[in-house]
């Protein structure tokens, strides 16, 4: 026995190589086992505790190359959208032009504002038509919305035009429908006030308000805005109205320009 | 005291190769590190230990590695190769160097050999070229490592 014992224990390597080889072929073609399924199920969610700390490492490794992937894209994403939308507004206007230009019976030019006057006693908008396209001075200045001013210097490639909201600048206008006529003239914030008008005449909030045609540069019935305020002068037979301009001067930027009444 | 040393060494080679050999990854070739530690700690300590320690960190690798398949062939891969690597223990004062560092490495060879003939036998099957490559592809990514380390660690030395 003890010699027994002594050849193991002199042998072991062989021995403990002969055990591992026989379980591992034991494990290899017992694979398939339940109860070996049962293990690994526990082995592998010890080994996705172990991974933990190194899937955190690496999240984190990848977060700010991520973050900064994000924010270029989201920048690039931006100006797109930001291109589109401009695009889609500048088609709207365009093809509210368009549409007014055929509907017209007028002579109109299309001109575009290249600068906004800077003049604090003159408020005026540079086009980029003159001479050359038969623009001359005095000719009203409109966009589908309403008379915007008039033509007060022609170059040959340029023309400046007085705008309505200029403090002398004065507009002939007829109030529908009772059409009352007055002068209009600018107030603030896009309210222009009609003065000498009759006090015995009817007017109402949302009165449109037009050219009245007895100005040689406005043709009449052309749109100038709505009424929205009506109020007596005290001590006077006449009325003054407020008048709602519809054009937006800040962000006009195409125009037209009558040259001819027909 | 010596089995809590050696479960810490496997747990450390365990987790050192489950934590980088994704770093290393050369397209579908990892570094086989717990193979270089294993043949340390055979060509260091002798048969017992390195055929216990091959059967464990193997064992080890298989739990871990999900695939139902060949569950049992790490181990009986690295049980083979910590026993036949054992035989080199003390063998540097016998054998020169050339033909002791020949040896370590057909050992490795063949181990990925054998394992390379069981895993991907459908590729020899199917085009032996491929598998050639895949074979000495996968040897001799871990060998690379195997010789840097040699310029650190020798295995020459440390086999006495």
């Amino acid at each position: 026995m003890r010699n027994l014992l002594l050849f193991f224990i002199k042998n072991k390597d062989h021995f403990v190589f002969a055990i591992t080889l026989f379980l591992s072929f034991s494990l290899l073609f017992n694979r398939n086992n339940d109860e070996m399924s049962v293990i690994r199920g526990f082995s592998s969610d010890f080994v996705s505790f172990l991974s933990t700390p190194l899937v955190k490492v690496k999240s984190l490794a990848i977060v700010n190359e991520e973050n900064q992937y994000l924010r270029e894209k989201n920048l690039q994403l931006n100006l797109q959208l930001e291109s589109i939308l401009y695009a889609a507004d500048e088609n709207e206007k365009l093809r509210e032009l368009l549409d007014f230009k055929r509907k017209t019976r007028l002579n109109i030019i299309p001109a575009s504002i290249i600068n906004k006057g800077i003049q604090t006693n003159v408020k005026s908008l540079t086009v980029d038509v003159g001479t050359s396209s038969s623009v001359m001075p005095n000719q009203a200045v409109l966009t589908p919305h309403g008379v915007i001013g008039k033509t007060v210097q022609v170059g040959e490639k340029s023309s400046i035009v007085q705008s309505i909201s200029d403090n002398n600048f004065r507009l002939s206008v007829r109030i529908m429908p009772s059409g009352a006529v007055g002068i209009l003239r600018w107030s603030e914030n896009n309210t222009c006030k009609v003065y000498e008008v009759q006090k015995n005449v009817e007017i109402n909030i949302g009165d449109r308000v037009i050219t009245s045609g007895f100005s040689k540069i406005y043709p009449e019935k052309l749109p100038v805005g709505i009424v929205s305020g009506v109020y007596d002068e005290r001590g006077s037979y006449q009325k003054v109205v407020n008048v709602k301009i519809q054009n937006d001067f800040e962000s006009i930027q195409n125009v037209f320009i009558i040259v001819e009444n027909k | 005291m010596i089995v809590f040393k050696y479960s810490i060494i496997i747990f450390v080679t365990f987790l050192f190769q489950m934590w980088t050999s994704e770093f290393f990854t050369l397209g579908t070739i990892d570094p086989d590190f717990c193979l270089i530690v294993l043949l340390y700690i055979s060509i260091r300590y002798g048969g017992l230990v390195g055929t216990l320690f091959g059967f464990f960190i193997g064992l080890f690798i298989d739990l871990s590695s999900g695939t139902n398949q060949f569950f049992g062939l790490t181990p009986l891969i690295y049980t083979t190769t910590g026993y036949f690597s054992s035989f080199l223990k003390g063998e540097n004062e016998r054998l020169n160097k050339l033909y002791f560092t020949s040896l370590w490495i057909i050992i490795i060879l063949c181990q990925f050999l054998i394992f390379s003939l069981i895993v991907y036998q459908q590729l020899l099957l199917e085009s032996p070229v491929q598998f050639l490559i895949k074979w000495l592809a996968t040897s001799l990514y871990t060998l690379l490592f195997a010789g840097i380390l040699q310029f650190m660690i020798p295995i020459y030395k440390i086999s006495r």
